[in-house]
């Protein structure tokens, strides 16, 4: 029998609203006492916080959201006790999980932040009662396995940590802040439950022991994880693979794969029909083909109906972007008029570029991306715009302006379709298996160890934290659950 | 038929009009139908816009389709010439150095967007020589545009000049960009007469504007 003991500081991402894995290294032992029969998990809050701060923070607050807390620290906990009843009520275990939790200030900027961090504070090889042998387990799965607790008492099976500035300073994201209540009603708010169950579901075992970057197991030894960990290219698993194969093959987007039997069964049922962008037209060139998309939580959702039209771009910027921030000038609007609009991310919301895209006319919009990456969705609420809008990479938003070179003022001879693809499930690969978030660039706590951000409806265990997550962590809502239980809850 | 723009060049024209034409024969030193733009080596493409941006392209089909040929086969340039359609365009296209000798006939076609706003405008200049400076394109054969509206379908232009030596003629795209849109050009021919040894005296010493810019309605569309 064999642990490792692994650090509890948080993740340093910093993708908007990203809730972000921490872990690895320092070995310890543990002890096995008897086994006993499963049944309802208990969780166990250990409140980690200093008096007068995060869970014990004496701010008033006034009741929210069935939250009845009259103290900021009260009604953080409350958040907690309420997730960790999900979670209590969804496992079976004889060990109560203990959770080590603390807000602390986290990494955040003006305009992101990670909101939390979370992970198994050991992993267990070897013990009484582990399916595969030289595998390493997280301490509270080992522990439900084994039928004991392995962990010293005094020490938690998750350590986990949330952001205490989010949205209260002027330099974490300013107004953005946690939504305390438990109904899931968050509106522009981050909805702290939600991001407690993604947390808590980290903890558990929803993470790679093994490195993305550099493909290094943890002290040799494969991790339960990574018998499930399908490049699907390859067809073999992380366990199968050598260090290099593995390093490169968490950099390989859309390339990961969970191959479960459990999130595989319950994925058709949890995954809409994939967004696509068809472009085509005389002047695609090289830009004919079809595009993955991130969808817009506004406008009109894609559907079996293509909106399809002529591309135009908007440019506003003397680098030749186009923000539509503002409403459009007459050279734009005239460009965009009963065509599809291509404009660029950055300085507003999403919701803003729409409108003003629909204001000119524009039947749909494409928002190309303005850094390098993957696609992503794009959050945001607003009943008043009605156009359809997807995301594309900047990549492609090159490829794209390129094809578009050779255009007049109203015409451009590419078009482009915006529908779903019946053949293909929104976040899946082509066997209909989960995919997982391996962008090109490695994500320090956020590669691997996710869904990808390409499920629709949005997963709960994707890197960051969208708006339409309910507090579901089960089929067929969500697939948190089925890979937990892949792993052997 | 109508005159456009014309500009006498040098004081030679009373001795190549009064050449006997009967005397010549005609020769084709430039049929040019853009089918590979970026395959002709011989032509150039300057772009002088503030700030340069997309030179003279191969045609879209999907905005208008060539005066003839394939899908696509004629030259086009729009408001990108200047970067990203903000500045001044000035974007060239000069045919290869031809050899001239004689009364020549420069003809083409040319072509917009049919979009009401925008004041497309086209100048064709030649240079005697083999250069490329734009200052040695100093004989404006016409512009097309301008004062006069730019048809926005097919239109055949020509000019007559007299010339005896190498020479180049060039089609100048230009304007600030937020007044164009996108024009095509197709099917560019050079005819020049090589004269009879009896006339080659007379025509000797330099250039002469003869002729003048007209213009002919054109098929519409591929022939």
């Amino acid at each position: 029998m064999s642990t490792a003991k692994l650090p509890t500081r948080p993740a340093a991402g910093t993708l908007a609203r990203l809730a972000a894995v921490a872990f690895l290294l320092v070995a310890s032992l543990g002890a096995i006492d008897n086994i006993g029969a499963a049944r309802a998990a208990t969780i166990v809050i250990v409140n980690e916080n200093a008096p007068g701060v995060g869970f014990n923070d004496p701010t008033p607050a006034d009741p929210v959201g069935g939250n009845p807390g009259t103290t900021l620290g009260e009604q953080r906990l409350i958040a907690f006790q309420h997730a960790a009843d999900l979670w209590e009520a969804t496992l079976d275990s004889d060990v109560p999980i203990r959770i080590g939790a603390s807000f602390v200030p986290l990494s955040c900027n003006i305009t992101s932040a990670v909101l939390g961090a979370a992970g198994a504070t050991e992993a267990w090889a070897n013990f009484p009662g582990a399916p595969r042998t030289n595998t390493w387990y997280p301490g509270a799965l080992a522990a439900r396995l084994a039928g004991v607790d392995l962990t010293a008492p005094e020490d938690p099976h998750i350590s986990a940590s949330f952001n205490s500035l989010l949205g209260l300073t002027p330099t974490c994201v300013p107004g953005l802040t946690f939504y305390l209540g438990l109904d899931n009603n968050a509106g522009a708010q981050i909805d702290l439950v939600a991001v407690l169950l993604h947390e808590i579901a980290h903890g558990l075992g929803f993470q790679s022991f093994t490195s993305g970057d550099t493909g290094q197991t943890l002290l040799g030894r494969p991790a339960i994880w990574d018998y499930y960990l399908l490049d699907n290219r390859s067809g073999r698993t992380w366990a199968q693979m050598t260090t290099a194969q593995r390093a490169a093959s968490a950099r390989a987007w859309r390339g990961l794969s969970w191959n479960g039997a459990n999130v595989t069964a319950a994925v058709p049922g949890a995954l809409g029909p994939a967004p696509l962008l068809s472009i085509s037209g005389g002047a695609a060139g090289d830009a004919f083909g079809r595009y993955g998309v991130g969808v817009a939580g506004f406008g009109t959702p894609l559907g079996t109906t293509a909106v399809r039209g002529e591309l135009m771009p908007v440019v506003d910027q003397a680098n030749g972007n186009g923000l539509a921030c503002s409403p459009l000038n007459a050279l734009n609007a005239l460009a965009v008029r009963a065509r599809v609009a291509l404009v660029d991310r950055g300085t507003c919301d999403y919701t803003v570029k729409a409108r003003n895209v629909q204001a000119a006319g524009a039947i749909g919009m494409i928002v190309a991306d303005n850094v390098a990456g993957e696609v992503a969705g794009m959050p945001g609420e607003a009943s008043d715009i009605t156009i359809p809008s997807v995301r594309i990479t900047r990549a492609d938003g090159q490829r794209l302006k390129t094809a578009l070179q050779a255009r007049s003022r109203t015409a451009s001879g590419v078009m482009a379709r915006l529908a779903i693809d019946p053949e293909r499930l929104a976040g899946a690969d082509d066997q209909r298996r989960m995919l997982m978030y391996s962008p090109t660039a490695i994500a320090p706590g956020s590669s691997i160890s996710h869904y990808t951000t390409e499920g629709t409806p949005n997963q709960l265990m994707e890197p960051s934290i969208n708006a339409d997550l309910t507090h579901e962590v089960a089929p067929p809502r969500d697939l948190t659950l089925p890979l937990l239980r892949d792993i052997g809850w | 038929m109508k005159r456009l723009n014309i500009m006498i060049a040098s004081a030679l024209v009373g001795a190549a009009a009064s050449s006997p034409l009967a005397a010549q024969a005609n020769v084709e030193v430039l049929d040019e139908g853009f089918d590979n733009l970026a395959g002709l080596t011989s032509w150039d493409r300057i772009n002088r816009s503030t700030p340069p941006g997309l030179g003279w392209f191969q045609g879209n089909t999907d905005l208008f389709p060539p005066q003839s040929g394939g899908a696509g086969s004629y030259a086009a340039a729009n408001f990108l010439g200047a970067a990203n359609g903000m500045g001044v365009v000035d974007n060239w296209l000069i045919t290869p150095t031809l050899p001239l000798s004689g009364l020549t006939t420069l003809s083409f076609f040319t072509n917009r967007e049919a979009v009401d706003g925008f004041d497309d405008l086209i100048e064709v200049r030649f240079s005697a020589g083999s250069g490329t400076d734009a200052s040695s394109f100093d004989t404006l054969l016409a512009t097309i545009g301008g004062d006069n509206p730019f048809p926005a379908d097919w239109r055949q232009w020509s000019a007559d000049l007299t010339v005896e030596g190498e020479g180049r003629f060039a089609f100048r795209y230009l304007g600030d960009a937020a007044t164009l849109s996108y024009i095509g050009l197709d099917t560019v021919r050079v005819v020049t007469a090589v004269p009879e040894p009896a006339s080659l005296l007379m025509l000797a010493g330099g250039l002469g504007v003869l002729g003048l810019m007209r213009r002919k309605v054109g098929p519409a569309g591929r022939q």
